[in-house]
């Protein structure tokens, strides 16, 4: 009985665990964004509310908390009110699966990585019901383009995700993190990214194209459709989607670095910090978080600087580049694995 | 007139000699470029197919004028090999003002027609669809009327939104098999500059039909010019077209000038091109902000705007003001330039092309941004003529028509610069042409510059109050928008009698449903944004 | 013990669901209904150890056809109302017949849970070994394949339209 209550326990501090992790970095992600697409714009974003804006973030909450909840009369309340927390929920699902240390994972999972892909698909569901929920001709165009957007990327997400899959042997996110633990000449790293390039390449294009940013933010083109699929929404229920919004942003990136970034692992640093004691998983956190910031500042400098695709060229580049690319890839690397003695 | 002037205006002479010949019109040369003509309602449709059919192929305006026992309409077009403008006037029964409509011979005169309708009450035979168009289909009567009652509508003290209403034509589609929408873009909306709406039929995102529906920003300015002093009217024309307020000044000081036979003097008119070019420059530059805000690039927005700062901050140097500068005025410029002015022009000429070379980096090495403009909205020239399309979007498909040489006013002959023209005539034309305008404008400023003579700002004699004598002028120019022109009509009171205003962005946008059928919605949106529209000028 | 009272909270979710894909008023929520049963039906699997099956549960049918079910019923903008009138003349009947049904396999087990029947092992790696040897599935799956390929490459060609793209 007490292994029961101990698994539950353990389950339970995992996500939480999750949820802390994922709540404190969209935080700083809104604020870190203001401020370097504005230092990109040559402005200086933020900086009234506390030192250097940091609790600008605060002051968004507190007032997007504040504002008067608006329905629309002819709305479908049921799902209206749905929508925002599917969003939400859907978009914390993957994060169980992804390990920020070396067991610092809420649910290690066996078939890790194809849960990550089943539960992110699901995430379509959400914005189709804001879509139609609004009952908002431009929150159905909107949501359709999300939909279809999302749908046409998933593929090529998931299949440059095999390659690696096929090096490792396993769909253990801590399985694959492990492999890329070693390095050539004990300095340059065995990440992935060296033995999958095409894989990386595509897995970061499809990877930004579902989270919805530019060049590929169609879903909130604010200059065509004033604000897609979440057009109607007000107050807290907008946070909620904006907040789902940077979580796929933080996850995505940190699924980024667990595949092809070596997760936790740095060549001279995590060696070493293995006989600090407790101390080595601070030293894990801080090599992880650190690659996955580098990420998402990469992102951020990318929406700063290009613009945004037209409709039938993002379908067209999904289905007619990322996808024979991808597949390419599988085949390639089969092909590479079995001439050098299978998986 | 003497016999230089005479060989001046041969042109014009011939022209009103074979119109007087023929349709027994009583023609005139008023001046170089102008030819005023006077016809009988029943010749004129024989008079309007004659002009078109001789190389008139650009109507410029139609106006209607109240004159108590009879309304006029004035039609003024453009022929472009000997430069002449022919003027006519047409006098109409005010129990009975009907006329032939001529949409048949210039498409442009769509738009007009439906404003002369819904501001006086002509009426046009044969026009495919006559209906208000700046005001509500609801309203009763016709504003520019001098019997016109100034006083509330009947159903405005009631508060009935639903009569505010426009009535808009939709037809459903031939197709039956898919269900078509319709969608209001606009009139709030972050991406139509300011508040236009597009009515749009859509099959899937694919755009059947557009209709602009405007008139939301209608303030009634030719009325209220009617009731104000000459020079009370300079701070109005600010408001028209708010981006670039120092060539509505100068059009409408242009005009003035001609009723009352002002010379501006030289160190004015030097000055006067300069400014004009500046506030091309700053034009063009918010046009390229706005067009990278409408792609998504923020970037580009705000880099335009910090550029279009430092012109604002040269004009604010003269006139005191960063927007609606009232400083260009009847007789030269309101006060001389402070000290150093000059200097800190220089300045910004060094500077500004080197802040250029980073806007032709971003956008001619970006992938993204060619193929979303390229091969978009092409309006081939002909359709762009017939449609009255004028300015830097005509230009864009290659037909080079500019008024600074075409019928230059101010300084301009002595300036040497280029007509630039693009080939393509689709939106990344439209675009580059403004990038390119921007460096010949600073060739003229630097010419200008040069050569500035010292001296007045303002005219000798102009007195304080303004009664030009008996008469009209039309004066153009070519605004960064287009061919902006000015129709006043004195009868010697300090007050205009009528005031037209010919906006280049109210004819622009006329040709818009025209040419951007069967596109999907974001690059019907890109099309839009390179008519580079200003609500304040389309609804006046 | 335990084990019994997940699969009871789990088998709720699934019959809620699916009544409310039954009797839901709106054709939206209907859609709705089937995901939430779907993805119990996953739970279910997880409990029997089938982790393959559950996770391709997820992305197949809540992340695949629900989505295209949701599509289909925006684009085709159908009726917010669901006409139920026809169905109830035969609702008791049938209800009827298929409690009559369930009764009679019920019975036949005698009343007593099966218990831990040995099942096949349900992790990728097995399936996967199952599925892709030669000795087993690989040629059904390779002909299943084929068979969704020219399903897809039907559905395109009765889908297109003369349009650009």
């Amino acid at each position: 009985m007490s292994e029961l209550v101990w698994s539950i326990l353990k389950a339970l501090v995992g996500v939480v665990a999750v949820i802390l992790f994922l709540s404190l970095n969209v935080l700083f992600l809104t604020w870190m964004e203001r401020k370097v697409i504005a230092r990109i714009h040559v402005r200086y974003g933020p900086n009234r509310a506390g030192p250097f804006g940091l609790l600008q973030p605060i002051a968004d909450m507190l007032k997007l908390l504040t504002k008067e909840d608006i329905v629309p009369e002819k709305a479908d309340r049921i799902v209206f009110n749905l929508a925002p927390i599917m969003a939400f929920l859907f978009a914390l699902l993957p994060a169980a699966a992804i390990g920020i240390g070396s067991g610092l994972i809420a649910a290690d999972l066996p078939a890790g990585v194809l849960y990550i892909a089943a539960v992110a698909s699901l995430s379509t569901i959400a914005v189709l019901m804001a879509a139609w929920g609004s009952n908002n001709k431009y929150s159905l165009l909107g949501g359709m383009r999300t939909a279809a957007q999302s749908l046409s990327y998933e593929i090529p997400l998931v299949l440059s995700m095999l390659g690696v899959v096929a090096i490792v042997g396993s769909l253990s996110t801590q399985d694959i993190v492990e492999a890329q633990s070693s390095a050539w000449f004990g300095i340059i790293p065995k990440w992935f990214i060296f033995y999958q390039p095409i894989a990386f390449i595509v897995f970061l294009s499809a990877v930004v194209a579902e989270m919805g940013r530019i060049p590929f933010d169609l879903p909130e083109s604010e200059s065509e459709l004033v604000a897609g699929f979440h057009t109607e929404y007000s107050g807290m229920k907008f946070a909620m989607f904006m907040f789902a919004e940077y979580i796929h942003f933080v996850v995505g990136s940190a699924l980024l670095v667990t595949l092809f970034l070596g997760g936790w692992h740095l060549p001279v640093v995590t060696p070493l910090a293995e006989s600090l004691g407790v101390l080595k998983y601070v030293v894990q956190v801080a090599v992880f978080v650190a690659k996955m910031y580098a990420v998402i500042f990469l992102l951020m400098w990318v929406r700063g600087t290009l613009t945004r695709t037209k409709v039938n060229d993002m379908l067209g580049f999904g289905w007619k580049g990322l996808l024979p690319l991808a597949l390419f890839n599988v085949v390639l690397t089969g092909v590479v694995l079995t001439l050098r003695g299978g998986a | 007139m003497d016999a230089e002037q005479s060989v001046e205006l041969e042109a014009e002479q011939k022209l009103a000699e074979e119109l007087a010949e023929r349709f027994s019109a009583e023609a005139e040369p008023k001046r170089r470029h102008r030819v005023d003509v006077r016809v009988d309602r029943s010749s004129f449709y024989q008079l309007a197919e004659h002009l078109r059919h001789a190389g008139f192929d650009h109507l410029s305006c139609i106006t209607g004028v109240d004159l108590g026992e009879k309304l006029e309409v004035v039609y003024h077009l453009w022929r472009q090999r000997d430069r002449v403008l022919a003027e006519v006037h047409v006098e109409l029964p005010a129990e009975k003002p009907e006329i032939e409509s001529v949409v048949s011979l210039w498409k442009a005169a769509d738009w007009h027609e439906r404003e002369t309708y819904d501001m006086l009450g002509v009426v046009f035979t044969g026009h495919p669809d006559l209906r208000r168009i700046l005001l509500p289909e609801s309203f009763q009567g016709h504003p520019l009327r001098k019997d016109f009652k100034l006083e509330p509508q009947p159903w405005y003290r009631q508060g009935r939104a639903e009569l505010w209403e426009t009535e808009v034509r939709v037809e459903a589609a031939e197709d039956g098999e898919t269900e078509t929408m319709v969608l209001n873009i606009g009139p709030q909306h972050p991406s139509t500059h300011g508040v236009a709406r597009l009515v749009t039929t859509l099959s899937g995102e694919t755009v059947l039909k557009v209709e602009p529906v405007i008139g939301y920003l209608h303030r009634g300015i030719e009325k209220i010019c009617e009731n104000r002093t000459y020079p009370q009217i300079v701070p109005i024309t600010d408001r028209l077209d708010y981006i670039s307020a120092m060539a509505n000044n100068l059009g409408y000081a242009l005009a003035v000038e001609e009723l009352m036979g002002i010379k501006v003097p030289e160190r004015a008119e030097y000055l006067r091109v300069i400014l004009a070019e500046l506030q091309r420059i700053a034009n063009h530059l918010m046009f390229i902000a706005a067009f990278g805000a409408d792609l998504g690039a923020w970037t580009v927005m705000m880099y335009g705007f910090r550029e279009r700062e430092m012109v604002l901050d040269l004009l604010e140097q003269v006139s005191g003001q960063r927007l609606l500068y009232n400083y260009i005025t009847i007789g030269g410029l309101r006060q001389d330039v402070p000290q150093g002015w000059e200097d800190n022009v220089r300045i910004f000429l060094q500077e500004l092309p080197r802040r250029l070379k980073d806007y032709e980096r971003y956008f001619f090495n970006n992938e993204i941004f060619l193929r979303r403009c390229r091969g978009v909205g092409v309006l081939e020239p002909e359709l762009a003529i017939e449609l009255g399309v004028t300015g830097p979007m005509l230009r864009a498909s290659g037909v080079a028509r500019d008024l600074r040489r075409d019928e230059p006013y101010s300084v301009y002959p002595k300036f040497d610069f280029e007509v630039v023209t693009e080939q393509e005539g689709d939106t990344l034309a439209r675009f580059v042409i403004r990038l390119k305008e921007i460096y010949e404008s600073l060739h003229i400023i630097e010419q200008a510059l040069d050569d500035l003579p010292e001296g007045e700002v303002m005219a000798e004699k102009v007195p304080k109050v303004l009664r030009p004598p008996k008469g009209h002028a039309y004066s153009r120019i070519e605004s960064p928008k287009g061919e902006l022109a000015f129709y006043v009509v004195s009868d010697g009171s300090p007050k205009p009698y009528r005031v037209r205003i010919r906006s280049p962005a109210f004819c622009n946008l006329s040709a818009f449903p025209h040419y951007c059928t069967g596109e999907i919605i974001p690059d019907m949106i890109i099309n839009f944004a390179s008519i580079d529209i200003v609500m304040g000028e389309i609804d006046r | 013990m335990i084990q019994e009272l997940v699969f009871l909270v789990i088998s709720l979710f699934v019959i809620a669901g699916a009544a409310g894909v039954v009797f839901a008023q709106r054709l939206f929520h209907a859609v709705l209904s089937l995901a939430l049963c779907l993805l119990s039906v996953a739970a279910v699997y997880i409990t029997l150890g089938a982790e393959f099956l559950a996770v391709i549960q997820v992305l197949v049918y809540a992340g695949g056809v629900v989505v295209l079910f949701l599509f289909a019923v925006m684009l085709t903008r159908s009726d917010l109302q669901l006409r139920r009138e026809p169905l109830e003349s035969f609702a008791p009947v049938s209800a009827v017949l298929f409690g009559v049904l369930v009764l009679f396999y019920i019975a036949r087990t005698g009343f007593v849970p099966q218990g831990e029947r040995a099942l096949a092992p349900g992790d990728v790696a097995s399936v996967g070994q199952v599925i892709f040897s030669p000795k087993a599935y690989a040629l059904p799956f390779e002909l299943v394949g084929i068979l969704l390929l020219a399903a897809m490459v039907g559905a395109i060609y009765l889908a297109r339209r003369d349009e650009r793209w």
